[in-house]
């Protein structure tokens, strides 16, 4: 009983941590030379890793091809507000969320029949039958290799008033309204009993579907619920940028959102955001300084290959522990990634 | 090289340390009518983009955006040479700075010019992140370069959405002064169209009424305008279009392309793609013994194409570029021959005997210009420099006198039609072509409106 | 229908999947081997590149660059595999992939670091220039070349891998490394022979390729991507199906290329997609290695 009420306070501290440290962060982040548009971008790359942390780290799968509904999203977002088909942002985010997330079911359903390095490489081969067809014969409506440009500065009529999102500050605000619903979400998901099944399927797939889960059905809807998550950051990147860019479908994209998941720490949600900050922190502080400029991806390669190594919790994984332990004055039973092979 | 870096530094610190002194000294006599002009227009212009936080201390941040790596970094190094040459000018005097008069070769309006690089790597992203960051962060009181369309119009929508003013970089696409045309975008390399109706004069001549082409194309806005104005143009000299092909920027093996080409029945190949990717698809074509049947025609010839293809190839190509060194002290062309020849000499000292190539061109020139506008509109507050540089005003660089046209922001300038050197008749390693004609910018512009072009806003 | 260009659209299909033939083996002798996914064998493949290509320029003999891009890629191969990979061999997969990928990304970095980013032209070898008119149609003597190194290779490691007493080692070590320490065999230095020679083939596959493409540090990526491709068609870890997976996916792009060149791509994925729906162990795969 008592620990029950602990573990919901704790529920509550973590929102309410999320939602201070997003209300105060381009407050608090130009002290380290950062600025409103990449605590922007950091955002939006965090939500994106909100869909790889469930599929990759509460259920285990290992997806390549992410970027293929971070860039549909974007550009069903991007195509209905800079045709002006749709002038409500909200309506337009919304759209491109909708359709990206068809296509998870869709893309989840060929691939789930597959585990580990085959899902993996399928996941990978569609997202690259995705960039090719921006590419080239989808490029009437994408504008294929020159992307869409001219995206309006977001609108959001509230039946009274009509917002209009101008200034960085504002457009930050925005996003991060969108990524405390994305994570408040999640955090519902992971606690529910479904996330208590995508555990288990983690642990050990075959007895979750011994015990009589349903394991590819969970599998696809959370499969599907990443790439709602994916498609909405798109959205969200072509709105913050007034351009949807055809490199948000590359591997690139997919790779680097797995490395900023498992650089921050997979399984604990808050990791992408973590990664995402490292990430983009590093490469805009290094890359100005002469000579220095390549090594950031380096020094952040170097990185992911010690953590996927020796701790495979990352950062927030760590900390998160830390706090567990200095809490419970006990350490966290550690997971054992060796043993699941 | 240590010892050529200690002599650059000493340099510039005396400098500093003169204009300081100057400065200090003046403030009676020269600089005082200066300071009280500069103080009136900061006050007399609301804050609007980068305007004036961006000029409020002593140095104005020009971002360069660039192709540092990826399919077109060539062409990207040689346009960043150019844009630091034009900024060394402008703040310490020398080259063309001096051939105009209202640069005074002590920066612009008495700012220094600072400036950052960013690397695009031919891909719209990153630049677009780049100029979001020069914009934000540092406050760039112009942003300017790239050598993609694609990616140059993204730009120009960013600086027309953040208001500030953009020069852009190499761009041969139609769309760049035309649907896509921006109120803070301006060109100044000849336009798609502009290059296909300076060539087909000349390939008519040269190569007859009936010919068969097959064309390459990269597919992206450059790729695909320029094919149309291509086939617009030769088909009125009486040519056949009998096929084109569409390759992603980046295609690194074009055999099965040029199978379809060599297939083709045509007797001239136009291969429009740029950068690595027309080197590429060129070596390639020759090992397909493509040139033994084929007349080529690059229709705008990148920075290093030669270099990467070798003079054998060029030899008796043609096609056009939007400038060529070989005008310096050119007789046959005295309005371009003594400043190209200020200019080639500049650059060649600056950087070691290496030759700029026409994309540094459009970099330096840009540059200049922007500074002379500003200069005239005596202050940086954008809608003013964008009026001043809409108003037809002349300004006799490379080229002879140039200016953009207001209704589109195409620059109106002579478009220099190239024919490949053979090598035994080549001077230098870098003496690849023949000027075979120079069609002044007024023949060769479109009329306006043609592409679609509806300038947005000031404000 | 034009039979000229479908002939020699064939005949490049066969070119193009020769090179991809060779570069898939590597990767799937690695998998079929060690059950060991490579993510960095792209990364290999491009090391190889530019180690041919520094030693062409300075030697002006392509063997030599063959034997350096081998030989510099075996080494990188010998490190990597010693103070890393091993660690991984009992990991979950998803475990290999990342590290793999970790390591792909740094070596890339490294390379930019040292080469910068910018595309060099690797040159032909003096043999290779020159077309063949072959009547109907004009070919590159380069690429037919190619076919001809490929086959010799792709032979070459059959023989080695499966005809002699080393290969017979290499492969009952993975089967059953116990019996193998038993017999006296260190089973530790078999599996690094057999990730380093997967290495090798890649660097060597390297400098091949070099002279028709050309060389830069994202080269390895699209490499890796599309030989995944062939291996998943042709079967992970069988030797024939990375020989027929690679030919296939050389004619689909060269096929498609005739009708719908924007298409080449898509129909590549696509067909890898089917492949994998329909036949998940690919059409010379065996089921149960995972």
């Amino acid at each position: 009983m008592i620990l029950r009420a602990v573990g919901d306070r704790s529920t509550w501290r973590a929102e309410l941590a999320v939602a201070l440290f997003l209300i105060a962060f381009p407050w608090i982040f130009p002290a380290i030379g950062g600025y409103a548009n990449l605590a922007t971008r950091i955002l939006i790359l965090g939500l994106f890793g909100i869909g790889m942390d469930l599929i990759f780290g509460y259920t285990g799968m290992l997806s390549f091809g992410q970027a293929a509904f971070y860039g549909t999203g974007g550009f069903v977002t991007a195509y209905l507000l800079s045709t002006g088909l749709l002038h409500n942002t909200l309506w337009a985010l919304a759209a491109g969320t909708i359709v990206a997330a068809l296509c998870g079911t869709l893309i989840g359903y060929l691939c789930l029949r597959q585990a580990g390095v085959y899902f993996a490489m399928l996941t990978l081969a569609f997202g690259e039958v995705f960039y090719f067809l921006e590419n080239s014969p989808l490029a009437k409506w994408t504008g294929g290799e020159n992307g869409l440009p001219g995206l309006p500065k977001p609108e959001i009529p509230l039946g009274f008033t009509t917002l209009h999102v101008h200034s960085n500050l504002a457009l930050y605000y925005f996003v991060a309204v969108c990524f405390f619903a994305g994570y408040w979400i999640a955090r519902r998901i992971v606690r529910s009993p479904m996330g208590a099944v995508l555990r288990a399927i983690l642990e050990n797939p075959a007895r979750a579907a011994a015990v009589g889960h349903n394991v590819p059905k969970y599998k696809l809807a959370i499969f599907t619920i990443a790439a709602a998550y994916a498609g909405m950051a798109g959205g969200l990147l072509g709105i913050f940028q007034g351009y949807m860019p055809p490199d948000a479908f590359s591997i690139d994209q997919s790779g680097e959102i797995i490395i900023m998941t498992i650089i921050g720490g997979a399984g604990t949600l808050i990791g992408p955001l973590v990664g995402a900050g490292l990430w983009s922190y590093l490469r805009e502080a290094l890359q100005n300084l002469h000579g220095v400029g390549a090594f950031w991806k380096i020094i952040l390669g170097l990185t992911f290959i010690v953590l996927v190594t020796l701790f495979r919790r990352g950062i927030a994984g760590g900390i998160s522990d830390g706090i567990g332990l200095f809490r419970l004055r006990r350490a966290p039973a550690p997971r054992t990634d060796e043993g699941t092979a | 090289m240590d010892t050529r870096n200690g002599t650059k530094e000493s340099a510039l610190s005396r400098n500093l340390f003169l204009k300081g002194t100057a400065a200090a000294a003046a403030t009676a006599t020269v600089g005082f009518p200066a300071i009280v002009r500069a103080a009136k227009s900061a006050k007399s212009y609301p804050a609007l983009g980068t305007f004036p936080a961006g000029v409020s201390g002593d140095t104005a941040m020009i971002g360069i955006i660039s192709d540092l790596t990826g399919s077109y970094s060539a062409d990207g190094e040689d346009l960043v040479k150019g844009y630091k040459l034009a900024i060394k000018h402008l703040n310490g005097g020398g080259g063309l700075v001096s051939k105009v008069p209202t640069l005074s070769g002590k920066g612009v309006l008495g700012k220094r010019l600072v400036y950052k690089i960013g690397d695009s790597e031919t891909k719209a992203n990153p630049a677009v992140q780049a100029a979001t960051e020069f914009i934000e962060r540092d406050k760039a009181i112009m942003i300017c370069g790239d050598t993609s369309s694609a990616v140059v119009i993204a730009l120009a929508k960013l600086a027309q959405r953040e208001k500030v003013v953009f020069l852009s970089g190499a761009s041969g696409s139609n769309d760049t002064t035309g649907k896509d045309c921006q109120r803070y975008g301006f060109r100044s390399q000849p336009s798609a169209y502009m290059d296909a109706k300076a060539l087909a004069p000349v390939l008519k001549k040269e190569l007859g009424t009936k010919r068969r082409a097959v064309y390459l194309v990269p597919d992206y806005t450059y790729g695909t305008t320029l094919y149309d104005s291509m086939k617009e143009f030769t088909e009125k000299i009486g040519w056949t279009t009998v096929n084109h092909y569409l390759a992603p920027v980046g295609t690194t093996d074009y055999s099965s392309y040029l199978l379809n080409i060599a297939n083709s029945g045509a007797d001239v190949f136009v291969n429009i793609e740029f950068g690595n990717d027309a080197v590429a698809s060129t070596k390639q074509a020759a090992q397909f013994g493509i040139f033994k049947t084929m007349q080529m025609i690059v229709p705008n010839i990148s920075s290093y194409m030669p270099d990467g293809v070798g003079a054998e190839i060029m030899a008796g190509v043609y096609g056009t570029q939007d400038w060529y060194w070989g005008l310096a002290g050119n007789k046959a062309y005295p309005e371009a021959a003594a400043n190209s020849k200020i200019f080639l000499d500049a650059f060649l000292k600056e950087y070691h005997g290496i030759y700029p190539r026409w994309t540094a061109h459009i970099a330096y020139d840009q540059t200049l210009t922007w500074a002379d506008a500003v200069e005239r509109a005596g202050t940086f507050y954008p809608p003013e420099v964008i009026k001043t540089l809409e108003s037809g005003h002349k300004i006799d660089l490379c080229l002879g006198p140039v200016a953009y046209r207001a209704g589109d922001h195409q620059q109106i300038r002579p478009v220099p039609v190239l024919k490949g050197k053979k090598p035994s008749a080549m001077a230098n390693k870098d003496d690849y072509f023949e000027i075979v004609g120079m069609v002044p910018g007024a023949e060769a512009v479109p009329p306006l409106g043609l592409f679609g072009c509806h300038l947005p806003g000031y404000t | 229908m034009n039979w000229h260009l479908l002939i020699a659209q064939l005949l490049n299909g066969l070119a193009l999947g020769s090179i991809l033939a060779l570069v898939a083996l590597g990767l799937t002798i690695t998998f079929g081997l060690l059950g060991l996914v490579n993510f960095a064998h792209g990364v290999f493949f491009m090391v190889g590149a530019y180690a041919g290509l520094v030693t062409f320029e300075r030697t002006n003999s392509f063997a030599l660059a063959l034997l350096a891009g081998a030989l510099v890629v075996l080494a990188l191969g010998i490190v990597v595999e010693r103070v890393l990979i091993r660690l991984f061999y009992r990991r979950p997969p998803e475990d290999q992939i990342l590290v793999t990928f970790g390591l792909a990304i740094v070596i890339v970095e490294i390379v930019r670091a040292i080469f910068g980013g910018k595309t060099q032209l690797f040159p032909m070898p003096p043999w290779g220039m020159g077309a063949t008119n072959l009547g109907f149609l004009v070919y590159p003597n380069y690429r037919l070349q190619v076919i001809v190194i490929a086959a010799i290779t792709l032979t070459a490691i059959y023989l080695v891998l499966y005809k002699t007493r080393l290969g017979l080692i290499v492969r009952a070590g993975i089967d059953d490394s116990l019996i193998v320490n038993i017999l006296g065999i260190d089973v530790t230095k078999t599996l690094l022979a057999v990730f380093v020679i997967g290495a090798m083939v890649a660097g060597f596959s390297g400098v091949i390729d070099a002279p028709i493409v050309a060389v830069d540090p994202d080269m390895g990526a699209s490499v890796l991507v599309e030989s995944f491709v062939v291996v998943v068609i042709g079967g992970l870890g069988s030797f024939t199906g990375s020989i027929a997976g690679g030919i296939i996916a050389g004619e689909i792009i060269s096929i498609t290329t005739i009708w719908a060149p924007d298409y080449a791509q898509v129909m590549l994925y696509l067909a890898m997609a089917l492949v994998l729906i329909l036949r998940p162990q690919g059409l010379f795969g065996t089921e149960g290695r995972l």
